[in-house]
């Protein structure tokens, strides 16, 4: 993906020794923060937007190019990650609020899909053939469509709380706010996706 | 094992490998966690499925490139007010004495500060005559002159 390069620090400094580099005036170092978190911000990041959406990376690069101008305000008793998962956070919602639209569920997913998410809502996943890529993919817009579809304060809880594995605490952190709220909006979004998963889930997967 | 105990394990588990002995235990005894089990596991399964987007180039190029824009941008911007700061001394001295010296002529009273009342002041005659007119001064003055010294 990139080009082999000398680190101009090696690979155990610590973030807080990289970020005060960067404060000191060596903006190179700041490539290593970059390429580290580069992989998890473009999966938030694309989660948030959803599906079919074309400016992932531009998005991604604006929130790291936004961080490297605000280190003077990053208090060092968070984590890089969290601070820079908050700021690409912040871009993807004023990107959603530039376009305002609406991710549209397919009308007919096809049968294909339709049968894929019921052996995956089922227990049955993978489906009946490993090499069913095809199957899987129509799986999978099914999901991140559906997903796409929830409001936006509930897709950034669940993409960061089912996707990314965050605890409520972690989510909490990130969003600024109480791991009971992120607890109730989490609630919330589930109950949301469970009505509109209905047509796909059977009578003995549904609770 | 206690549910909130049951449910802070489920929370953090993979959910995909066979439940220890004593949640095993737990969850066949107590329906609502066995329920809340199967309800997690339902989303994991959904979730699993999600496609992972990844991203299509290297961030690090574009946000060097748009770092070096922004300092060579203040570079520039920081010569410009250094070239600015060698005449701002020179140049601010100037407008301040400009705006005292306005201040002054407006501060002073009318009849000093133009010319026109003056010479109606001075034209008028003490001894009631007037001069013929302003742009006769040989006349004005005689006539100023006479009066005082009739």
């Amino acid at each position: 993906m990139t080009e082999t390069l000398p680190y101009p620090f090696a690979l155990e400094d610590t973030e807080r020794d990289v970020v005060r580099r960067i404060r000191d005036g060596d903006s190179d170092a700041y490539r290593l923060l970059v390429e580290r978190h580069q992989a998890r911000v473009h999966r938030l990041v694309g989660r948030v937007l959803g599906p079919d959406h074309g400016d992932v990376d531009d998005v991604v690069q604006e929130a790291f190019v936004k961080a490297f101008f605000s280190l003077g305000k990053f208090r060092e008793d968070s984590a890089f990650g969290t601070w820079v998962t908050r700021i690409a956070i912040n871009c993807a919602r004023d990107e959603l609020k530039k376009q305002s639209r609406r991710v549209p569920l397919d009308a007919d997913p096809g049968e294909e899909a339709v049968r894929g998410l019921r052996n995956v809502l089922s227990g049955e996943y993978p489906t009946e053939r490993e090499d069913d890529q095809d199957g899987r993919e129509s799986v999978s817009s099914v999901v991140a469509r559906t997903v796409a579809r929830l409001p936006e304060r509930f897709r950034v809880v669940v993409a960061l709380k089912d996707m990314e594995g965050c605890s409520y605490e972690e989510v909490g952190r990130i969003l600024h706010c109480s791991p009971g709220t992120v607890k109730s909006r989490h609630a919330r979004a589930r109950a949301r996706l469970r009505r509109m998963l209905a047509p796909y889930v059977s009578e003995t997967a549904r609770r | 094992m206690t549910c909130d105990g049951f449910r802070r394990w489920m929370e953090a588990a993979r959910l995909t490998e066979p439940l220890p002995d004593a949640h095993r235990e737990h969850s066949r005894s107590c329906m609502d966690c066995s329920e809340l089990l199967e309800d997690e596991r339902f989303w994991r399964r959904f979730f699993s499925a999600a496609p992972e987007p990844t991203p299509e180039r290297p961030a690090w190029p574009g946000v060097a490139a748009r770092i070096r824009e922004d300092e060579e941008r203040r570079a520039s911007l920081s010569e410009a007010l250094l070239l600015f700061s060698r005449r701002l001394v020179p140049a601010f001295a100037l407008v301040v004495a400009l705006l005292g010296g306005i201040g002054l002529w407006r501060g002073m009273p009318t009849e000093t500060r133009t010319q026109a009342p003056l010479t109606v002041a001075m034209l008028e005659d003490p001894s009631g005559q007037e001069a013929s007119s302003a742009d006769e001064p040989d006349a004005v003055l005689a006539v100023w002159v006479g009066g005082r010294n009739p």
